[in-house]
């Protein structure tokens, strides 16, 4: 009982602090149109940081040829 | 098997491909981009195999033995529209044109490298699933060669 007051005053302190610095986020939304695009999310994976997405299409290119060749002895096809 | 799934499946990748390139097309003016037009071209592609079965579904469909090699170009594409800056001596992953520049409007999509390195995303999304697909069927589904 106890325990669960504290954590909700924790939580609740922890949430109702103003928070003391912005982060990236208005700065991205502010640039967005500068990609020639509209939607933040969108121009966030393929451009702003496209290396983040190349890499993890580079990662799940490993994961297949790493689950390819387990399963049929490293045949591709 | 449902036989609702048996009907629908072959019927379903028009309309996944017609979703899919809506959702390239405008995913620069709207929500969506290349990974998620791969995944749903895939989950089409995936009821395929799962109604028809492996052979079927290739034989009805011989693109999708190009797989490996689609997977491949869409990787490359990826690669070459993000590591053209540093050749010219800009940071990788700069976009062209720049910000401010004019560009070529084709209805709403707009064309910048970022859409082609969309387009190399989806490609290779797509194909991945594919081969991935392809294995598991035909380990959980047998058949010759």
């Amino acid at each position: 009982m106890i325990a669960g007051i504290g954590a909700f005053i924790t939580i609740w302190a922890a949430l109702s602090r103003e928070p003391s610095q912005r982060g990236d986020a208005l700065e991205l939304i502010r640039l967005t149109p500068q990609a020639h695009g509209s939607d933040v999310v969108t121009v966030i994976l393929a451009d702003f940081r496209g290396l983040d997405t190349m890499v993890e299409i580079t990662v799940l290119a490993v994961a297949v040829v790493g689950a390819t060749s387990l399963l049929r002895r490293g045949r591709s096809w | 098997m449902s036989s609702i799934i048996g009907v629908v499946a072959p019927r379903l990748l028009g309309p996944a491909l017609i979703l899919a390139a809506a959702i390239i097309v405008k995913g620069y003016a709207d929500v969506g981009d290349g990974f998620s037009a791969g995944v749903i071209v895939a989950t089409a592609l995936a009821l395929r195999y799962v109604s028809l079965g492996w052979e079927l579904a290739e034989r009805s469909l011989p693109v999708l033995r190009r797989a490996p090699q689609v997977a491949t170009a869409g990787l490359l594409i990826a690669l070459a529209t993000g590591f053209a800056g540093p050749l010219v001596g800009d940071p990788p992953f700069t976009h062209y044109p720049r910000a401010g520049e004019s560009v070529i409007h084709i209805g709403t999509l707009e064309l910048i490298t970022a859409v082609v390195f969309d387009l190399g995303l989806f490609l290779f999304v797509t194909a991945a699933f594919v081969v991935l697909i392809h294995h598991l069927a035909r380990l959980a589904q047998g058949g010759p060669r």
